[in-house]
């Protein structure tokens, strides 16, 4: 995997962060690549995930200030992407439309 | 809310940054109050429980990879570092240290190498745990002795009779043989006679051909180390070779197989092999036991087999030896009444074989399990010498690390991160010392071998079981002696230190002086054991034999042929030619060589019933036999030329008389015996004489006039100035007669001192041990006296200024040494005379312990206390008191 590169699973969970607005943290990740995507994963997997992300310069975190009581009274860590990471996601999205659009051979119309 | 296992707190707490504990963890929390609510709770937990230990599964959320953040490891590579510069900036000090380490660890892997092997004797076979052998137990009116062989019958009557018997084998010893190939001659002193199932029982593997039930009576197995000297282009199977002198027999025999070369780890030792069978049959062709038995009828007379048993698993040796014992009186009853004896069975383990003293007639020399465990004793005591010395000789370097550890106190460390910084400096040197050992010991193993006289050495690096021992003694060891230098300086208080001062606590300085009186122990107890092997050597060697052995000469002759008119005249003409040898001024033929084991022994039987039966060594001689030998007349007469052949007499020792009952020499004079089934007139009697050497009880001997049978070997004792000249005309004359036999001369006085090798190796290495622990000692000593006088010093100033005298100083500073010596001295004593009593009884002659032999050692290390701390002592009593006492404290 190259530093800049990013993995399958990595380029998932950052859509999810994405789509999770403001309350991407671990637990609601795990939760939602269950239930949304069908994608069951463990909490360990996620965080090595997000901190791997966090390292390429894709998200950063910041914890927030609720004291949940289900939480044992412990802040979440809320993870954001970055501009970098936008433009990543980006580029990556334009340049799988740029491959779709020539797949004509392809019978799309199946 | 429920409780979640703590661990998994703790271990997150261990594992992740603090930086993403709270995120991760209240992540974790938050899914099991999920799960745990109106679910079972034991699942939640679970789940909770492999949820956390999934983290352990990313490297990149763990702290050791984690490079932004800091690692516990690299105090630990700090720690080493640190280490190695101590250990390479100290170079004096470490190679002091180290030294003491090395050599202790040297001697104490060579000894347990030894001790290992001696006993580790025959374990090596498959069914070992279940193979015993029948030793022979006989009770007379005398006391009892017990006997590596006992009787021909006991192999097929209990493996036939007693049911957890699987199998038995047997072995008999025989003489040397001499075996003819192509005009080619080769003597084989390792030669014995077993049944078929020697080779099932024990694990010695067959080269080549194979060992049937039945084997053919005139079959043969080599060694393949004979076999590959007699054909050296191999092919040895099949082919016939004649062997001449075993039994007094000539025969030709095929080889029937190649062994292995036995290990020497066992107590079974061979070069030829015949059938047990073939034994029996010449036994009875040759009527060894006269005409009217045969050996099937003196099955449960003949007492010269080795037997071993094949017990069934599980089967209890006790069980056994009573119904073995049972069938021995019931085969033996009435000859037992007759001879008024007893006979027991005692099953002994076949690896307590070699480390079991006390049995005659063994294969192989045995060793006593004391002196094994003795060596195994000093082996401990030179290791925990050299660790005391290493404790020490750091404890007085830590004047010199006082000011690191001031600084380092100051800087923030904690007693803990201080003392572990000194055990890994520990470690370390014991390890490179470790190292450092191996590869003295890999080039030291001849010449270890050489002086011990076990090739033991061979598997060294292969015996994974000492290496661990090693290694974990290492890790242990260098734990228990980092650990109270590194407590010392980790204690020091850094105010103090810095200001120059040291103090050290009364438990410490109480602790110091067990470890110098342990090694005073040790020292001392080494010492007179010392002594007391070196007086025993040179009180046996000095001692009297009862025979003349001075410039005595044996040539080794074939074995005599029975009946062989050729043999006796080549022996007679042998003898004549040598008489003509400058120099030469007696010549004899015997047997019986002093100092070399006979093997032949019959029992005699006498009619009068209250005369016991008993075990006498035959022996064959010539008319000028008790002349060469300065053996006395006490009665009757010698053999004489005037008598003519002498058949049926027999001239018997003090001994044998003595056990045969009789009150006097004179009295057995004229007196019939029945003795190996022949009848013989006692016609004299003659001194006794130590056969073996002193450490063994006197043996009754009998010795029967055949100037043919005889052979074997010729005495001769010469008074020449040029002793190589006469040898090489010896050996002229001897091949004249013999001219393909190889000439062996040796001198007496050689064999008998052999005899003692046993005891001289553990002289020497005894010594070299002592020695050792000795100058380890001496050098802990010296290290500490250092320690101890520095911080004195300004204490013998002030006595200096105050008008002591130089010599009550020097008294003052070595009264601790002194009283330390006097109490080790105490403790000594016991073990030392317990352990040096009981290497002693081991000799039928021995010295008397005295105290002598504990006073010398404890005057000795009194003298080694002031050589070794009087350069410091002087230098502190020479001290300049104006110099030292204007700092202040």
């Amino acid at each position: 995997m190259k530093e800049n590169g990013l993995g399958e699973l990595q380029e998932l969970v950052l859509l999810v962060i994405g789509n999770l607005n403001q309350d991407a943290y671990g637990l609601a990740i795990k939760e939602f690549m269950k239930e949304k995507l069908n994608r069951p994963i463990s909490i360990s997997a996620v965080h090595a995930t997000l901190q791997r992300l966090e390292k390429k310069g894709f998200v950063t975190s910041e914890y927030d200030k609720s004291t949940n009581n289900d939480r044992g009274g412990r802040p979440k860590l809320i993870f954001t992407i970055t501009a970098h990471g936008e433009k990543t996601l980006s580029e990556i999205r334009s340049m799988r439309n740029a491959l779709w659009n020539g797949m004509y051979d392809l019978s799309l119309n199946q | 809310m429920n409780r979640p296992p703590a661990f998994v707190s703790w271990l997150l707490r261990k594992l992740l940054h603090p930086d993403l504990l709270n995120g991760v963890y209240g992540d974790l929390l938050e899914e099991y109050h999920k799960n745990s609510t109106g679910r079972s709770r034991w699942k939640a937990n679970l789940k909770f429980l492999l949820g956390g230990l999934g983290f352990i599964r990313f490297p990149i959320l763990l702290q050791l990879s984690n490079h932004k953040k800091y690692s516990s490891m690299s105090i630990w590579k700090n720690y080493l570092k640190i280490s190695i510069r101590n250990i390479t900036r100290n170079k004096v000090n470490t190679t002091m240290s180290a030294t003491g380490l090395i050599v202790s660890f040297v001697a104490f892997m060579a000894i347990m190498q030894y001790v290992q092997f001696e006993k580790n004797y025959d374990r090596f076979h498959e069914n070992g745990d279940r193979l015993y052998r029948v030793t022979n137990k006989m009770t007379t009116s005398s006391g009892s002795s017990l006997t590596a062989d006992t009787f021909y019958g006991a192999k097929k009557d209990y493996q036939d009779e007693v049911p957890e018997v699987v199998k038995a084998a047997q072995i008999s010893i025989s003489n040397s043989a001499l075996l003819i190939y192509e005009e080619q001659m080769f003597m084989e002193e390792k030669v014995i006679f077993v049944t078929p199932e020697f080779f099932e029982l024990f694990d010695f593997p067959l080269v080549e051909g194979r060992s049937t039930s039945s084997p053919d009576l005139d079959a043969i197995y080599l060694s393949r180390k004979v076999a590959e000297k007699i054909f050296p282009n191999g092919d040895a199977l099949e082919n016939t070779i004649e062997v001449s002198g075993v039994m007094g027999q000539v025969w030709n025999a095929k080889i029937a197989g190649v062994f292995e070369d036995l290990p020497k780890n066992t107590h079974i030792q061979a070069d030829v092999i015949f059938p047990l069978q073939k034994l029996i049959r010449t036994a009875d062709d040759a009527q060894f036991f006269g005409p009217n038995f045969t050996v099937e009828q003196l099955r449960w007379r003949w007492l010269s087999f080795h037997t071993y048993l094949l017990l069934e698993e599980n089967a209890d040796p006790k069980v056994v030896e009573s119904k073995t014992n049972q069938l021995v009186d019931e085969y033996r009853k009435e000859i037992n009444q007759r001879l008024n004896q007893d006979h027991d069975v005692v099953l002994q383990p076949l690896s307590e074989i070699h480390t079991t003293a006390g049995i005659e007639n063994e294969i192989s020399p045995v060793n006593n399990i004391d002196i094994i465990n003795l060596f195994a004793i000093v082996a401990i005591c030179i290791l925990v010498v050299g660790w005391i010395n290493y404790i020490n000789l750091n404890t007085a370097r830590s004047v010199s690390r006082g000011k690191e550890v001031g600084i380092r106190k100051v800087l923030g460390s904690g007693t803990s991160q201080l003392k572990t910084q000194f055990q890994i400096e520990a470690l370390l040197v014991n390890f490179i010392a470790f190292v450092l050992a191996f590869l003295i010991l890999i080039p030291l193993a001849p010449v270890l071998e050489d002086i011990s006289g076990v090739q033991f050495f061979s598997n060294f690096l292969q015996n994974t079981s000492l290496i661990l021992l090693m290694i974990t003694i290492v890790v242990v060891g260098s734990l228990l002696s980092g650990l109270y230098p590194s407590h010392v300086l980790s204690n020091y208080k850094s105010i103090d230190v810095l200001k120059g001062r040291f103090r050290n606590s009364a438990k410490g300085v109480a602790l110091r002086r067990v470890l110098v009186g342990i090694q005073f122990v040790f020292t001392l107890f080494l010492m007179s054991g010392l002594m007391v092997v070196h007086n025993q050597m040179s009180y046996m060697i000095g001692h009297n034999l009862g025979i003349d052995i001075d410039k005595t000469i044996i040539l080794e002759t074939p074995p005599g042929v029975q009946g062989s008119d050729d043999f006796r005249s080549k022996m007679n003409a042998l003898k004549n030619e040598l008489l003509q040898v400058r120099g030469v001024n007696k010549v004899a033929i015997g047997s019986l060589v002093p100092g070399v084991v006979n093997n032949w022994r019959n029992s005699t039987e006498n009619t009068d019933s209250e005369k016991a039966g008993i075990f006498i060594h035959r022996t064959i001689v010539d008319h000028d036999y008790f002349e060469l030998y300065g053996i006395e007349l006490r009665a009757g007469r010698l053999f004489d030329r005037s008598f003519g052949k002498e058949e049926g007499n027999i001239i018997l020792n003090v001994n044998s008389i003595e056990k045969l009952g009789y009150t006097s020499a004179e009295e057995a004079i004229g007196e019939n015996i029945n003795f190996a089934g022949n009848d013989f007139e006692i016609v004299g009697v003659v001194s006794d004489f130590y056969q073996r050497g002193v450490q063994f009880a006197l043996e009754p001997f009998s010795f029967n006039l055949d100037t043919a049978l005889a052979g074997g070997n010729v005495a001769l004792t010469l008074d020449s100035q040029n002793l190589s000249r006469s040898i090489e005309e010896m050996e002229r004359i001897f091949a004249g007669i013999f001219p393909d036999l190889l000439f062996q001369s040796q001198i007496v006085q050689d064999i008998f001192i052999a005899q003692y090798q046993n005891e001289q190796r553990f002289r020497s290495l005894f010594t070299i041990f002592t020695t050792i622990a000795v100058v380890i000692a001496v050098l802990g000593l010296l290290g500490l006296a250092s320690f101890i006088l520095n911080q004195r010093i300004k204490e013998i100033c002030v006595r200096k200024v105050l008008g002591a005298k130089s010599s009550v100083l020097f008294l003052i500073l070595n009264k601790e040494y002194f009283l330390i010596n006097v109490i080790a001295f105490a403790i000594t004593i016991p073990f030392a005379i317990f352990f040096m009593q009981n290497w002693l009884e081991g000799f039928e002659n021995r010295i008397q312990l005295g105290v002598f032999y504990f006073l010398i050692p404890f005057l000795v290390t009194f003298i080694i206390i002031v050589i070794s701390t009087l350069n410091h002592t002087m230098k502190v009593i020479n001290a300049n008191p104006a110099m030292i006492l204007k700092e202040e404290d």
